[in-house]
């Protein structure tokens, strides 16, 4: 393990050199901090940890280094839903992916040697010689799906967007009436006015719905 | 599937005789058609307002007699709201030889949804691509040739508003009369699982049931599956084993399981992806669509806080409108009848013909011309409304408030008209989808001011008031109060149940044509003259008659009230003066007035009209407003009284027979009678008791 992140190192620092970016203390110490910590580091952590070295470095040389890092795909950038940005080991033994829910931001890795093959496959086939790649699946996890429907009442839509419609619910009568307006499962709209009754425009009519029933309407 | 009617088997070149259903969704400028091609060769039957279940007119063109029958206006067949019961009635009931299906064609995929829903039924339809000059504005080109090539019927495109493309319907309409050949058959194409329920279901018909005969089978069996409520209780009466309801629920079931869509949506869903995929083939946007400046007024008008004081104010111009501009032209009548009755009372010698000429027919007769131009402007606003698409925007924006008393958005559209005319008022109230609904909005829209209560107002306020307009729109605004009473009582008693929704197609906004405002007006303006000529005539003629016999006997040398309290209507007057006294109506001429008012309320006024005549003793004929402002009975309080009285009583005659008809029974006919009576004395007993505790009377 040791000697993997000191090859690691190594490889990092041959690459400063070849940009010509200097091979400072500072610099040495921001990326042995970085190479040798196991978790993902946000850019605060990671110069705590600097610091607590006894190396005097500033934030702005600290993000310098590990966009560097991320630009010749060394180190990579993980997206968090408060703003921070979280960076991640290029492993260059086990490359993992990420599964980012869009809802409570939460970013789960995972990695899959069949994904691995397919993706170097796909890359050869083309006569490709690939660096590195990257796979984010974007979506909702289990604990979030169950609190989100993906549609939601047409009362909650906001103006000037566009929707589908997901399922109508109520009898028969009601149904076929919205139906012959052209109110059907799928057909697009766009909402005029969702305040006092909900006016809605598929193609190039109105139709104005009362509150009550435009609830009862569920769109995506 | 017959293209014309079996006489035009005779017809070469020889005249012939068709039959054209105008069928098309509301707001496509259907009614500007009927109107146009009505008007271009007179002779129109049925107006509104007196029998109508539907308009229709006879016209000629290229030999060929062409009646046209104006269905109301609906989006689909089914059985949602009366008006496509009507509609879907008259066609299957009378055959009409040809259909023209009216649609907007700057909303095509709407219009041929409905339109091939007459070609399902096994009609031959010619399309009439109406409004074409807004399609064009909007960069919208439609390939007419083609659609007419893929659904083998005609396609034409009109400009109704301006009269564009109405020959050349005809001329379409007059050639496949005389043509042998009929037009070809249509059916739209639907997966196999479907058809196959379709066609077992309709096998069933076929065989057990008498409707499958009067009803294209395949037709009703779709009819059936979608849920159809009408035919569905119709094939319920014949269905004695139950063996169609089973086959339907059995299909229904098999269709749901492999579509996860209950029929009723699937075989929509299934005929709008057939006209979406017909308009993609005809239709072609040259370029993208400008920001409707429909949207941007609707920001205003539709707005959570704008639009409810702007609907207000918008009612108050209304009547500012009518009664304000109306003024200087009523002066004018005034001063003719005045010309008249002196000329009148100049030529013909004293005695009995003088009498009824000079006091029965130019006073009572007279008496409500005079309200003619407060009629038209009305009338004329009403339309204004109604065409530039204000109107739907009301019901939106009243769908809160009209809910929140027991009634429905679409309610406001009645009761709004009904500041028109209660007649058409009642009949509009057919929009209304549930019968609850219908009949709540049918029994309060009475209370709604119409304009033959306005000469009423008019008259009396011109007589006690100095500042009229407040006061006139008190009277409506009590109106419209005890209509929101009536509706809450209605609901909680008579009508109780869940509310139904609201969903209405707001048009775009249009401005209305000087023609089609002045027609409207006019029709309503000529319908009142001849109700003037006619019933308001022999009203009078018949009020005459009664307060002037039996006469006094010859030798009693009496003044004129008491030669008065001699006749019929003396008597009769006197009989009910006891029960008007406590709402200071103590008068036996107020009781012969509001009798005859039944007939038509602004008989009211002729009547008065009349019976001041009578009693004066004077040879010249006076202003009637003078007559009742020298007469010691009156005063402002108890002339509010009166308002108040005849805003709310008996609707009239013809109202109370449309009630009938639409409502379907006698039983709401008496309800209202007896309701609006009692709540009128009611209310004008608060009036004139409470104002006089007030001191009003000083």
């Amino acid at each position: 393990m040791t000697r993997a992140l000191a090859a690691l190192e190594e490889h990092f620092r041959m690459v400063f050199l070849e940009e010509g970016i200097e091979d400072t203390h500072e610099h040495q110490a921001i990326l042995r901090t970085f190479c040798h910590s196991d978790s993902h580091l946000t850019l605060d952590a990671l110069l705590q940890q600097v610091r607590a070295q006894g190396v005097t470095t500033s934030l702005e040389t600290a993000r310098r280094v590990m966009s560097r890092l991320c630009e010749y795909g060394l180190a990579r950038e993980v997206w968090r839903g408060d703003g921070t940005i979280l960076y991640e080991h290029f492993h260059l033994d086990q490359h993992h992916d990420h599964l980012i829910c869009t809802r409570c931001k939460q970013v789960t890795n995972f990695h899959d040697s069949r994904l691995e093959e397919l993706k170097e496959a796909v890359a050869t086939r083309r006569n490709f010689h690939p660096f590195r790649h990257s796979l984010a699946i974007y979506g909702l996890c289990n604990k979030c799906l169950p609190t989100t429907s993906t549609s939601r009442p047409l009362t909650e839509v906001a103006v000037g967007e566009r929707v589908h419609l997901a399922a109508i619910s109520g009898g028969h009568g009601f149904v076929g009436r919205l139906a012959d307006l052209g109110l059907v499962p799928d057909s697009e709209v766009q909402i005029i006015n969702n305040t006092g009754a909900v006016i809605v425009a598929l193609g190039n009519t109105r139709i104005a719905l009362g509150r009550g029933m435009a609830a009862k309407i569920l769109v995506r | 599937m017959l293209a014309c009617h079996p006489n035009a088997q005779k017809c070469k070149s020889i005249a012939t005789r068709v039959t054209v259903a105008l069928a098309g969704t509301p707001n496509s400028g259907k009614t500007t058609l009927f109107n146009c091609i009505s008007h271009l060769r007179h002779k129109v039957a049925n107006y509104p307002g007196v029998t109508v279940e539907k308009r229709s007119t006879t016209v000629r063109h290229r030999n060929v007699e062409i009646e046209i029958v104006d269905l109301p206006g609906t989006y689909g067949l089914g059985s949602e709201s009366l008006d496509e019961i009507v509609a879907r009635d008259f066609c299957v009931n009378e055959r009409p030889d040809l259909v023209v299906a009216v649609l907007d064609a700057s909303n095509l995929e709407r219009g041929l949804y409905m339109a091939i829903q007459w070609l399902e039924l096994g009609l031959p339809v010619i399309l009439a691509l109406n409004i074409y000059d807004e399609a064009q504005a909007m960069g919208l080109h439609i390939d007419a040739k083609r659609l007419t090539e893929l659904l083998g019927m005609p396609a034409l495109p009109t400009v109704a508003r301006q009269g564009k493309g109405v020959d050349r319907l005809l001329d379409t309409i007059a050639d496949i009369a005389c043509r042998q050949e009929s037009l070809p058959t249509f059916k739209s194409a639907l997966d196999p699982a479907i058809e196959e329920e379709i066609a077992k279901l309709a096998d069933l018909l076929k065989q057990r049931n008498g409707l499958g005969a009067r009803y294209p089978a395949d037709w009703l069996a779709s009819k059936l599956l979608e849920g159809d409520r009408a035919l569905s209780d119709k094939v319920k009466q014949t269905d004695d084993d139950g063996a169609i309801a089973t086959q339907i629920a059995a299909s229904g079931e098999r269709l749901t399981d492999l579509y996860n869509q209950s029929p009723a949506l699937l075989l929509r869903a299934r005929r709008h992806d057939f006209v979406r995929d017909l308009c993609r083939q005809i239709v072609t946007t040259r370029e993208s669509r400008p920001a409707r400046l429909s949207d941007r007024i609707d920001r205003i008008a539709l707005n959570p806080y704008l639009g409810l004081p702007l609907l207000l104010l918008t009612t108050y111009l209304v009547f500012e409108f009518a009664f304000g501009f109306g003024r200087l032209p009523m002066h004018w009548i005034e001063m003719v009848v005045g010309m008249l009755s002196a000329t009148a009372s100049r030529w013909l010698p004293p005695g009995t013909i003088r009498s009824l000429v000079v006091d029965g027919i130019i006073g009572g007769v007279g008496g409500v011309i005079v309200f003619l131009p407060n009629i038209l402007l009305l009338f004329m606003a009403m339309a204004v409304l109604e065409d530039s698409g204000y109107m739907a925007r009301g019901a939106a924006v009243m769908d809160r408030l009209m809910s929140k008393v027991g009634l429905h958005g679409k309610s406001f559209i009645p009761l709004m008209i009904g500041f028109g005319c209660n007649v058409p008022a009642i009949m509009a109230a057919r929009t209304l989808e549930s019968r609850r609904d219908r009949l709540v909005t049918i029994l309060v829209t009475p209370m709604m001011s119409c304009g033959a209560r306005l000469p009423v107002y008019v008259l009396f306020i011109s007589a006690f008031f100095v500042r009229g307009a407040p006061v006139l729109f008190s009277i409506y605004l009590l109106g419209i109060f005890m209509a929101v009473i009536s509706a809450i009582l209605f609901r909680r008693i008579v009508f109780r149940g869940q509310r139904t929704p609201f969903i209405l197609e707001i048009p775009p906004y249009r401005l209305p044509t000087w023609r089609g405002v002045l027609l409207h007006a006019w029709d309503r303006a000529w319908l009142y003259l001849k109700k003037a000529g006619t019933v308001i005539l022999a009203l009078s003629v018949a009020v005459w008659l009664l307060s002037s016999y039996p006469r006094p006997p010859e030798n009693a040398q009496t003044g004129s009230a008491e030669s008065l309290s001699y006749s019929v209507a003396g008597r009769v007057g006197s009989l009910i003066e006891p029960v008007l006294r406590p709402i200071g109506l103590g008068d036996w001429k107020v009781g012969v007035a509001l009798i005859s008012g039944f007939a038509a309320k602004e008989v009211v006024v002729s009547s008065f009209a009349t019976l001041y005549n009578v009693g004066e003793s004077s040879e010249r004929s006076s202003a009637l407003r003078e007559a009742l402002h020298r007469d010691p009975v009156w005063n402002p309080l108890n002339a509010y009284a009166l308002m108040v009285f005849v805003l709310l009583y008996v609707p009239c005659l013809p109202a109370m027979v449309v009630l009938r008809r639409e409502t379907g029974s006698w039983k709401w006919v008496a309800l209202q009678i007896a309701y609006s009576t009692t709540l009128a004395y009611i209310v004008a007993l608060i009036v004139y008791q409470g104002g006089r505790l007030l001191g009003l009377l000083g």
